[in-house]
């Protein structure tokens, strides 16, 4: 499977990609992209099978970028690695169509519970 | 400097700070207070606004900025991080204190993006609690303010002092 992972921080995305490879799923491709215009464009470039997103970036936010997807009927799986993870911002998260939110800091335990029903 | 009533406690931070240190940086941290130079402290800040405004800021020695983003990015002895690295990762263990401390905090509904620089502690700002950490050789302050006069945001003064 291919994953994009979106981050404006490149030391937040070197590290959710290492996470991804701690909590065991080290075998799949990774995309990053900068924040939700370049995530945009990733995934018409490389057509991921799930989205990790943070939520609060400049240019366009993660839950800018899940309603952007949604609107256009763009059903890709698509979960938050985010900073805040308040029961509002769960629920608006799972409203526009996330699958999941995860808090940062993060542990590789948290990624698998997370991943599991998505990536098996 | 006069503390406010917290309207976030000390503990409560310190116990985010455990969780971040142990997660991103796989280290353990202990509660102390050490004096550091501020002339050449960098300061992560990131502003929480809403019915209750403030800044949740960390203050470290260069050297300290250094190790956090030589250890975020799982970087080699020989690798010595750039600048603009050193800024990313004090910003993103801003973000996530902030975003954590968001959660505890009446009236604080959005969180800014971060800042990193010298002087980002603007002089409306009051301080409500302050940990220091020591981990390693290597030494940093949290601090939660408050912003009793938004109408000063912008005159920015020494961060990291407190009271």
């Amino acid at each position: 499977m291919r994953l994009l992972v979106v981050d404006d921080s490149r030391v937040m995305r070197q590290i959710v990609v290492r996470t991804l490879r701690q909590a065991g799923y080290d075998g799949h491709e990774v995309v990053e992209a900068v924040d939700g215009v370049d995530a945009l464009a990733k995934i018409d470039e490389h057509a991921p099978d799930l989205v990790l997103s943070d939520w609060n970036m400049p240019n366009m936010t993660g839950i800018e970028l899940l309603r952007s997807l949604r609107g256009s009927g763009n059903g890709i799986e698509f979960g938050f690695v985010t900073s805040e993870g308040s029961d509002d911002m769960r629920e608006v998260a799972q409203n526009a169509g996330a699958r999941f939110v995860i808090v940062k800091p993060f542990t590789p335990e948290g990624f698998r519970d997370a991943l599991q029903p998505v990536l098996g | 400097m006069t503390a406010l009533a917290p309207v976030v406690s000390a503990d409560a931070v310190w116990e985010i700070v455990v969780e971040i240190w142990e997660s991103l940086l796989g280290s353990p941290v202990l509660r102390a207070e050490h004096a550091f130079g501020l002339d050449d402290a960098l300061t992560a800040g990131v502003a929480l606004h809403g019915g209750w405004s403030g800044l949740v800021t960390v203050t470290c020695p260069p050297a300290a900025a250094d190790a956090l983003a030589r250890t975020m990015l799982a970087l080699d002895e020989a690798d010595a991080p750039t600048s603009e690295d050193v800024e990313d990762a004090l910003g993103e263990v801003a973000n996530v204190l902030g975003g954590n401390v968001k959660a505890l905090v009446p009236g604080a509904e959005r969180l800014g993006l971060p800042r990193v620089g010298r002087g980002l502690v603007p002089a409306g700002a009051v301080l409500v609690c302050r940990n220091g950490i020591e981990w390693q050789d290597h030494v940093a302050r949290v601090a939660v303010w408050q912003l009793v006069d938004v109408t000063s945001q912008d005159d920015e003064k020494d961060g990291g002092q407190g009271s």
